[in-house]
């Protein structure tokens, strides 16, 4: 959650979400959350699980490109 | 819920380092998809505990205002945003709440705490990118 927030302080292209899942399980379940943490990203699940920065990053431009 | 002592000297210490002000804006209302959550024998108020906890954090500085506000409307209530840039949907409770700590923190310092090759990556960002973090209280 925190590398999201930090990616989205240092980028203005970048909007971040931090969503409780157990709160929220409409949501979580329109994007098929089963664990946590999971990142949607422009509405798609991209990945689960915590990631290095540099892991996160690129999966964020990768998310980003599709 | 109340933050321990320990946990106010923590924060205290971590909010020392805010070079900016930073506002929070927590928005209420009653949530789209009711759920309940039973702690200690009683029902939680998501709401109610998240403008307590915000209201504890943001006593620890100067820095770090707070602004409540309500609606009527169904939503994704409790949301919490930071600096206008970073919002939260939920009770920030366990290790949720540390996060949003640190992104008070990260967002009231002028450096950022990425590595210059992040930096460098985001900064060849063509597109918008919204990201949805989805977790659970730990």
């Amino acid at each position: 959650m925190l590398l999201a927030y930090r990616c989205a302080l240092a980028s203005e292209k970048v909007s971040a979400v931090g969503v409780e899942a157990s709160e929220f399980p409409v949501a979580a379940d329109r994007h098929g959350v089963v664990s946590v943490p999971a990142i949607v990203a422009n509405d798609r699940l991209a990945w689960v699980g915590n990631v290095s920065e540099p892991r996160f990053v690129a999966n964020l431009l990768q998310a980003a490109s599709l | 819920m109340e933050l321990g002592e320990s946990e106010r000297e923590a924060i205290r210490g971590l909010f020392g380092g805010l070079e900016r002000d930073v506002p929070v804006l927590l928005e209420l209302g009653p949530e789209a998809s009711s759920v309940s959550v039973l702690a200690g024998g009683r029902e939680l108020d998501f709401g109610a505990e998240t403008q307590s906890l915000l209201e504890q954090i943001a006593s620890l500085s100067d820095r770090v205002t707070l602004t409540v506000s309500e609606t009527d409307d169904p939503g994704p209530w409790p949301r919490t945003t930071i600096a206008e840039r970073l919002v939260y949907q939920g009770l920030p409770w366990g290790y949720e709440l540390s996060t949003l700590v640190y992104a008070i923190a990260e967002a009231g310092r002028e450096a950022t705490s990425l590595s210059d090759s992040s930096l460098a990556a985001l900064a060849a960002l063509e597109r918008d990118i919204s990201l949805e973090v989805f977790v659970t209280p730990t």
